[in-house]
């Protein structure tokens, strides 16, 4: 059963392949074939889609940019389904079949080799395919983003060109719009005091949905300072890691003593990094938000507790 | 990965039959009976009736205060999070001790305690309290009619028409709509957002706008209460949603189009599925349900590929 007893069947034939093999054979060069020819219909759509996309943001004036979310939509959904057509061959072809073989043949069968090797090499291909997916993936993500300078721009420039084009509905007194307003906003006239319903535009509006990202994209910087530092905790801890394996037979101590002090310098680096991490989480947050506050000042009170919320999961 | 984890605890069920829905926390505990009728559970907390909660919170910080002081004996770095999760494992392996139970039980009762142990909200368990300053009513409207409101809008019909029937100016309606989002982000226990959802669940609604509706054809008031009714339909229409989106089309106008149903109407149900799932967790229907809703979802979408003249690589073959 644990193919104890076929051992010397299996020297008996020596250097042949038993007659599986070939199955095994042709689903991986029709695997490869397959990912091949998928990840040429990716590339083809996605190099087609990607300036469609792009010129769709461009041309969409709605606000929401809901036209380019739908065709953004049916684009991913494409990518997917080649995802899912990869997935679904797999687990038929590959993974299927290595279990189905793994439970016939035996792991000290000298031919075990070659079913794993067969698994390894068609994982492998898989994995390939997957970065290419997540390349794709992330190229399509791009066309999201909106240069929202310019947007802003365009919001301060009518901000400009209509805050003194204002006028009381009853003494038709000019009132001067003294900030970019979110919403819709009573405004007391200074002459007669009548209360005046002061109407955002709709680009006006849109401030709202852009500030964040855009303080976001201001101090982008910061918040990949932050991730660096983030991550030298598990660098540092594998640099170390390593060290300690190189001198587990090292009898020279004069050797030990020396990468002692490079492990102790790399923890001493490590838990600079541990406590100094947050800190920069909490200077970038501070500075984002100072960007919003500056954005959207009328939302600074709601900002502010939105932050104070956030330095609780710090 | 979901599927693969509960795979094997879903069967051949009938398909296309009426989900016999339970609305109550009462229900499940017949289906559980058989097995653990020994066991008594209070209504509100759905602690075992054999204990009280007092002994119950003792046991769990006995226990991980010494896993705690263990862990620092052994030069660990605990921080608050890790407290945190080793004070969450022991509650959990406290209850099902005590209750012998299984998973789902288990769930329910963190469900029904996630406010007390971990200070966040769970759809289905939230009880408005007036002396929380952020369900305050703003301009003297509360999150009830606030949430009746937006229901009203999503459903089709115009703010403007919401406002007059409320008897005040858009203005307002522009406040409201800033200041209650406003909350919701604000408060981290998502009290405010998950009142709204259970609201919205309920499809409430206040006198002065009972005689707004929205226009719904025969078939699509009957496809509302099947979807209301038949958890499969719903799951069938919630697929077919998300393949329509992948496919370039809004989902949401799909199914108003196709079924009559608005997206509030929609939502609204959604969540009340969703609140009802969270009340009577029970991982074999969710299982059982996931599983359908993907499989109409593939149904649907081939649809739209073939309406769409096939998907880009249906020509490649392995």
């Amino acid at each position: 059963m644990f193919g104890l007893f076929k051992k010397s069947k299996d020297s008996q034939n020596g250097e042949s392949t038993p007659e599986w093999y070939s199955e095994l054979q042709e689903n991986q060069q029709r695997w490869f074939a397959f990912l091949e020819k998928l990840e040429a219909k990716m590339e083809e759509f996605a190099t087609a889609a990607i300036p469609e996309l792009k010129e769709i943001m461009q041309s969409d004036d709605d606000i929401y940019k809901r036209t380019f979310h739908r065709v953004y939509s049916g684009v991913n959904g494409q990518l997917n389904n080649i995802r899912e057509k990869a997935r679904d061959v797999y687990e038929e072809k590959v993974h299927d079949v290595y279990y189905n073989f793994n439970s016939q043949i035996s792991v000290l069968s000298k031919h075990h080799d070659l079913l794993s090797d067969f698994r390894s090499a068609c994982s492998d291909r898989y994995n390939e395919f997957e970065n290419k997916y997540d390349y794709w993936r992330k190229q399509i993500d791009k066309t999201q983003e909106r240069d929202l300078e310019t947007e802003y721009q365009k919001i301060l420039d009518e901000y400009e060109a209509i805050k003194n084009k204002f006028n009381c509905t009853q003494c038709g007194g000019n009132i001067v719009i003294e900030k970019i307003f979110l919403i819709q906003t009573y405004i007391t006239c200074p002459y007669c005091q009548t209360q005046n319903t002061f109407a955002p535009s709709t680009l006006g509006r849109n401030l709202q949905n852009i500030a964040r990202n855009l303080a976001e994209q201001r101090t982008a910087h910061m918040y990949e300072a932050y991730e660096a530092e983030k991550d030298k905790e598990r660098d540092l801890y594998h640099q170390r890691h390593e060290l300690s394996l190189s001198i587990i037979h090292e009898k020279d101590k004069k050797v030990l003593h020396e990468v002692q002090l490079k492990m102790d310098d790399l923890e001493e680096q490590r838990q600079f990094a541990i406590k100094n991490a947050p800190k920069l989480h909490q200077e970038y947050l501070r500075a984002m938000y100072d960007e919003l506050n500056k954005i959207t000042p009328d939302l600074k009170e709601h900002n502010e507790k939105m932050y104070q919320n956030q330095l609780q999961y710090l | 990965m979901f599927k693969k984890l509960f795979g094997a605890l879903t069967g051949d069920k009938q398909e296309n039959q009426n989900y016999e829905t339970q609305t109550s926390n009462d229900n499940y505990e017949n289906n559980y009976e058989d097995n653990y009728q020994e066991v008594e559970y209070d209504p509100e907390t759905l602690h075992g009736t054999h204990y009280t909660v007092e002994d119950f919170d003792n046991e769990v910080a006995e226990r991980a205060e010494a896993w705690i002081a263990d862990e620092r004996a052994s030069g660990e770095n605990l921080d608050e999070k890790d407290i945190q999760n080793i004070y969450f494992n022991y509650r959990r392996t406290v209850y099902t001790e005590w209750n012998n139970c299984d998973s789902d039980q288990m769930i329910r009762f963190e469900h029904a305690n996630s406010l007390k142990y971990t200070g966040v909200q769970t759809s289905g368990f939230v009880k408005a309290d007036d002396n929380n300053p952020f369900l305050e009513p703003v301009h003297g409207v509360d999150l009830r009619t606030y949430t009746a409101m937006c229901l009203k809008i999503s459903a089709g019909i115009d703010y403007l028409e919401v406002c007059k029937a409320m008897g005040f100016e858009p203005a307002v309606w522009e406040e409201l709509n800033t200041i209650w989002p406003q909350r919701m982000g604000e408060d981290t226990s998502f009290t405010v957002t998950t009142l709204f959802g259970q609201y919205y669940a309920e499809n409430v609604t206040v006198p002065q706008l009972e005689n707004l509706k929205a226009e719904i054809s025969e078939e699509g008031a009957a496809n509302l209460e099947r979807i209301k009714s038949d958890r499969y339909f719903y799951e069938e229409l919630a697929g077919a949603r998300q393949a329509a989106y992948e496919y370039g089309i809004d989902g949401a106008q799909w199914i108003l189009e196709n079924f009559g149903i608005n997206l509030a109407d929609f939502q609204s149900v959604a969540m009340q599925w969703m609140t009802e799932q969270n009340q009577n967790w029970n991982s074999a229907d969710i299982t059982e349900f996931h599983d359908y809703q993907q499989q109409k979802q593939k149904e649907y979408a081939a649809k739209f590929a073939a309406e769409q003249g096939g998907n880009i690589a249906d020509d490649v073959n392995f």
